[in-house]
């Protein structure tokens, strides 16, 4: 189905949906079996103790968790996550069957131990299973499943108290730890027996040693535990607010039925969050937005409640922020671990989720106490709790960004790191040079002066390699240092001028015109036999305005139109040399007729010149590869002209589409804001998805010069945005065509034309997006969301996600659901869009109209050897079109297919 | 912004680039001749890919390339040493057939004792310059030919046999030729647009039973894709068929070699003929059909270096 994916990797969405029930059965069961066991845990602890007691039982706890989590992460290097959580069950029933023994000896310290043994495997427990969680599902099917798995969580709390109720009605508080632990050991079961292998997922190398990374890596776990404690802390306090207020207000055989009618709302409203809103609602908003969700609710709430002062106020609060922890913050929370490797997860998830957990509340409990100590009533706790929300959206706000630079190193990591710091290596750079300088290879002797020359060195060129043997480079040398206007040239020249060669004699003689009088030019010329030498004296007074006969200009136009091809050639030269700009029409009398050495030559003298007039013939040099890179030169040379003229031209469909196809490449090479703008217009309007991608190709070529804010980024999201729905467009005509397709054409050619068309529109979006961000992710993301890896394609795609505004956020992720049927991604990224209600579904002779309009050729024939293949005898009109623009072979594959199509009238046409 | 030569195609973009470890553009040029093919090409268009290339500088023992993942960038070494996870140090360009062929890195590459910097080229940027200058993708195509033919045994064992077709008995037309192109796995990957200036350069040789289609020490001017029928292959180390879909002579053509073996139809054979000169030329503008090539070959290079074939020479 998904032939857009290069391959899938067999963990479809049959398989995710199996895990996940699964998983949510698994949860069921142990919060059941927590909460039978929690029950009867705080039933004992207030039959053999005071209530006062257990502030240092949290503290106890927290310290415990602390060894525990310690223990947990060696144990999960050797044991796989599914037999670590086997474990923790396993000794959670034993401890319950030993302690059930143990409360018989009636001492004061088993209920302590009771509570400490059950909270530490609770907090085990829920850290090893979504550690489990992250290892079976990426983090796009984490969004979609870990709701619905956490709904097995609340619906096993609720029928726990169920059962525990419903048993204390026949056996002592005691005798539930045994069902605690038969549910525990059965749970034991399911990981082994029932879930899959998690997928390995080990950190990058590369990520694991880079120093970026793990400063990144460690902050982002700092704020995770700073998080988890926070939500803890203020968990405590709204709870003790809640119940503070309660105490006052109901009377003491009220509280039991109001808690009972209170907890089953809040489960309920749980449930109903993490069933149906949770997995939304993380997949329309994402992880980070939805992290904002607990901070606003705990201000709102605290607020409401400080300033209304009500029951009703403080009753919401606790309900709402009871119902939010969780369900939705807590599936954040999960999928925030998701950029943290396999190791890094076992390593510090028991520690972050359980020592921040209990950390947090020993903090609450400890400020409780000390409200308390101070005489400070819950109004004073509910606005901590105002104030605690502050924190709290400056750690969701962190929280966000360190979740997506996390998923950059992992895509970074991948392949794609390129980012360098260290020392300059320019003098070597220079001193190899000049090495070179002396190469007795011409190539590298010639490339090494270009160069030097390039860089801005032209100076360091000694002017003694005008004598070097090779003609070549002596006239290279003659040329550049004549460019360069070098003093010590014209006494070195001189001698060259009884030089063999009448190239370089000719170099030599325009060099040595220069420092000549008027009177000697005369007289040289005059002596001089026709010649290159002769041309160069031509030219030289033509240049200085001493022709005042015109005898000299007479000359030239005479070589120009009958000279042989290198007189042509050193005539050009000599004009560029000179910068005679009162030759430019012998130069353009010249172009119509130039090509190869000859236009190349005139292209080089029209930049040096800065010859506006020449700008439609540069444009048009830029299309055959003979004369290209001069002429963008030139056109570059030209500045803002020049720029205008490629726009113009790249804007003109007349044009021929292999010259249009250059200009984004000569646009490139001007390195301004200006020139994206052009391309950006281009991308705009073009029609031609060759052109288009060429365009994309020139902006990653500015984007290399210019920073990143140069580039505009509303525009570029617009582009995205574009060709998204282009995309689109190409798979709803795919799936039309996939209805009706028969035959080789069809099945060979167009589907899977369409399919590159459509691959191609989504890479250009892609590119967009990333062309705004540093370099590195723009290969990084397309790769990455193309990836074989279902893993790294979840990764990309979160980060894209959250490089982008959500609706276009939410339509990536809808197109590049590789789980869904392509009729469902289409609905759902055009709904995303906002597309959704505009385009129908094209007929078939419709989609293959439009095919044969399109600019290429390929695209043409082939849609016309389907219509003919399946007989659309309507598409006759738009075959006679695509008749008018192709020639050679393609033209018979289309007369052929008209001449099925519409036989008769075919015959009449003709 | 003047090119100063027309050898020279250092874009002026790159010439601005800030460079953080400013290497000069000689070092890079330098660099890039470790370039598997590279020794062969003119210090211009080795400039133009030093101009591409950036700069990366390794800690000792730091990580470049991790074995099994994919390789995405070509890299080269500009000073100190790299090791390898194998056991292989000093290397002067990582896994860069792997980086052709789209296969993954057969070893983790990391900083040498006392660090490295390398040049690192992306697909992306290869293929920018290969558009400017064609001789870089022709320099590696036939660096990559060469390694495939020094693995004889290999190339003539490599060859796919596909179910023959009943021969058509009127010329193909251009979508025709088009398809066959299509199935041609070693052109798979390449766009249709690029098989389709392949379709129209192409022509038809019939190869009647018993006929040859090409014999030993003859030079191999283009290369040839089966339509219908099968040849029988015998070379130096054995004999080998070829069937509809196959492609033969693209490493000889690659290389600019002689035919090491000869080919002879066991049955009415149609194949549509590439001519090496025609094949360059439609490179220039469809470089993808060039890499596409390049890629098969040096995956195939790659796959017999797993299967245990050594080269017999490295060029």
């Amino acid at each position: 189905m998904r032939a857009l994916f290069v391959a899938v990797d067999g963990r479809g969405l049959a398989h995710d949906r199996r895990t996940a029930w699964t998983a949510g059965a698994l949860l069921f069961v142990f919060l059941g079996a927590h909460t039978v066991l929690e029950v009867a845990r705080d039933a004992l602890f207030l039959t053999h103790l005071a209530a006062d007691e257990l502030p240092l039982t949290y503290l106890g706890l927290a310290g415990l968790v602390t060894v525990a989590s310690q223990l947990d992460a060696r144990l999960s290097r050797r044991l796989d996550d599914r037999w670590a959580l086997a474990t923790t069950f396993g000794a959670g029933a034993v401890g319950a069957l030993v302690f059930r023994g143990l409360f018989g000896l009636d001492a004061r310290w088993v209920p302590h131990g009771f509570y400490l043994w059950t909270g530490c495997i609770a907090s085990l427990a829920v850290a090893q299973f979504w550690r489990l969680g992250a290892g079976l599902f990426t983090v796009a099917s984490a969004k979609r499943f870990f709701g619905p798995v956490g709904a097995g969580g609340a619906l096993g709390a609720l029928a726990g108290a169920g059962l525990a109720a419903f048993a204390q009605r026949s056996m002592p508080p005691r005798d539930l730890l045994v069902l605690g632990a038969i549910l525990l050991a059965g749970a034991a079961l399911v990981p082994v027996l029932a879930l899959p292998v998690p997928a390995p997922r080990p950190a990058p190398p590369l990520l694991r040693r880079d120093p970026v990374a793990r400063a990144d890596t460690r902050r982002h776990l700092r704020l995770l535990f700073g998080a988890v404690a926070l939500t803890a802390l203020c968990a405590t306090l709204v709870d003790y607010a809640f119940k503070s207020s309660i105490d006052r207000a109901l009377p003491t055989e009220e509280l039991g039925p109001f808690f009972g009618r209170f907890y089953l709302g809040m489960n309920l409203l749980s449930l109903a969050i993490q069933v149906l809103i949770a997995p939304l609602v993380l997949r329309v908003f994402g992880v980070t937005r939805v992290l904002w969700t607990h901070p606003i609710t705990l201000l709102l709430g605290a607020l409401g409640a400080a300033l209304a002062g009500g029951l009703a106020a403080v009753i919401l609060l606790r309900g709402v922020d009871g119902a939010l922890r969780q369900s939705l913050h807590r599936s954040a929370l999960e999928l925030l671990q998701f950029p943290l490797s396999e190791a890094q997860r076992r390593r510090h998830k028991a520690f972050v989720d359980g020592l921040g957990q209990r950390a947090g509340q020993a903090l609450g409990s400890l400020a409780i106490l000390g409200a308390s100590l101070a005489g400070l009533g819950p109004s004073a706790v509910v606005l901590a709790i105002a104030v605690l929300a502050l924190p709290s959206a400056a750690l969701a706000l962190a929280l966000g960004r360190s979740y997506v630079e996390l998923f950059r190193h992992r895509l970074r990591a991948g392949a794609l790191d390129t980012s360098a710091v260290g020392p300059a290596l320019d003098l070597a750079s220079l001193e190899a040079l000049i090495v070179s300088l002396h190469s007795d290879r011409d190539e590298e002797l010639l490339s090494a002066l270009d160069l030097l020359v390039a860089h801005g060195r032209g100076h360091l060129v000694p002017t003694v390699l005008v004598h070097h043997q090779s003609a070549r480079v002596a006239l290279r040398v003659l040329d550049l240092l004549a460019e360069a206007g070098r003093a010590d040239l014209p006494r070195n020249a001189s001698r060259l001028e009884r030089h063999p060669d009448p190239e370089i004699r000719a170099a030599a003689a325009r060099i040595v015109a220069r420092t000549l009088s008027a009177s000697e030019l005369e007289r040289r010329r005059r002596r001089e036999p026709r010649g290159a030498v002769h041309d160069a004296l031509l030219v030289a007074i033509v240049a200085r305005s001493l022709d005042h006969d015109g005898s000299a200009r007479r000359a030239i136009d005479e070589r120009a139109r009958v000279g042989t091809a290198e007189e042509r050639l050193a005539l050009v030269r000599a004009i560029r040399v000179d910068r005679a700009s009162s030759l430019l029409p012998v130069l353009h009398a010249l172009a119509p007729r130039a090509d190869g050495s000859l236009r190349r030559e005139l292209a080089r003298a029209f930049g040096a010149l800065g010859d506006a007039s020449s700008l439609p013939m540069l444009v048009r040099w830029v299309g055959p590869r003979a004369a290209r890179a001069e002429a963008r030169a030139a056109l570059a040379a030209l500045g803002s002209v020049g720029l205008d003229a490629a726009a113009r031209a790249l804007g003109d469909t007349r044009l021929p589409r292999r010259l249009r196809a250059e200009l984004p490449g000569s646009i490139a090479l001007f390195g301004a804001p200006e020139a994206a703008a052009v391309l950006f217009d281009a991308l705009d309007t073009e029609q031609d998805g060759w052109i288009r991608y060429k365009c994309l190709r020139a902006l990653r070529r500015l984007r290399e010069t210019l920073p990143e804010h140069a580039l505009d980024r509303r525009r570029l999201l617009a582009g995205a945005r574009r060709s998204l729905d282009r995309a689109c467009a190409l798979l709803a005509q795919r799936i039309v065509l996939r209805t009706e397709r028969r035959g080789a054409v069809g099945v060979e050619l167009l589907e899977p034309l369409l399919l590159e068309k459509e691959q191609q529109a989504l890479d250009r979006a892609v590119q967009m997006i990333a062309l705004s961000h540093p370099l590195d992710l723009v290969n990084g993301l397309v790769l990455g969301v193309r990836s074989v890896d279902r893993r790294v394609r979840a990764e990309s795609l979160e980060l894209l996600a959250h490089l982008v505004d959500p609706p276009l956020g939410r339509a990536f992720a809808a197109f590049l659901d590789e789980r869904a049927e392509d009729d469902v991604r289409l609905s759902r990224t055009r709904t995303a869009l906002g597309t959704a209600a505009a385009p129908r579904a094209p007929r078939h002779e419709q989609v293959v109209g439009e095919l044969l309009r399109d600019p290429s050729d390929a695209v043409r024939v082939i849609a016309a050897a389907y219509a003919a293949e399946v007989g659309l005898s309507a598409l006759a009109e738009p075959l006679r079109h695509a008749l008018l623009t192709t020639h050679g072979g393609a033209r018979e594959v289309i007369e052929h297919a008209l001449s099925v199509v519409a036989p008769s009238r075919q015959t009449r046409h003709a | 912004m003047r090119c100063p030569s027309s050898r020279l195609r250092v874009r002026p973009a790159m010439r601005e680039a800030p460079d953080p470890l400013a290497i000069g553009p000689t070092e890079r040029a330098l660099a890039m001749r470790h370039l598997p093919g590279a020794g062969a090409l003119d210090p211009a268009a080795l400039a133009a890919l030093g101009s591409v290339a950036r700069a990366r500088q390794l800690a000792p023992r730091e990580p470049l390339q991790v074995a099994g993942r994919a390789v995405g960038l070509a890299r080269v070494l500009v000073s100190g040493a790299l090791a390898s996870s194998d056991g292989r140090s000093g290397g002067e360009a990582t896994d860069v057939l792997a980086f052709l062929s789209g296969a993954p890195a057969e070893a983790s590459w990391f900083g040498g004792p006392r660090g490295a910097v390398v040049l690192e080229i992306s697909r992306e940027d290869l293929e920018d310059v290969i558009d400017e200058v064609p001789a870089v993708l022709v320099a590696l195509a036939a660096h990559v030919g060469s390694r495939a033919l020094a693995l004889g045994e290999r190339s003539e064992r490599a060859a796919l046999s596909a179910l023959p077709r009943a021969l058509p008995s009127r010329p193909l037309d251009l979508v025709e030729r088009l398809i066959a192109l299509k199935r041609c796995a070693a052109l798979s990957g390449v766009e249709i647009d690029a098989l389709f200036a392949l379709a129209e350069a192409c022509r038809e040789l019939k190869i009647a039973p018993a006929a040859s289609a090409w014999v030993a020490g003859s030079r191999a001017a283009a290369l040839l894709v089966i339509v219908a029928g099968e040849l029988e292959v015998r070379g130096p180390h054995g004999a080998a068929r070829l069937g509809a879909g196959d492609m033969a002579g693209e490493a000889e053509v690659l290389a600019r070699a002689r035919w090491r073996s000869t080919a002879l139809a066991s049955s009415p054979t149609l194949a549509l003929v590439l001519p090496r000169d025609r094949l360059l030329d439609l490179w220039e503008d469809h470089p993808a059909i060039g890499l596409a090539l390049v890629r098969n070959v040096a995956g195939a290079i790659l796959a017999a270096h797993r299967a245990g074939f050594a080269p017999k020479a490295l060029s």
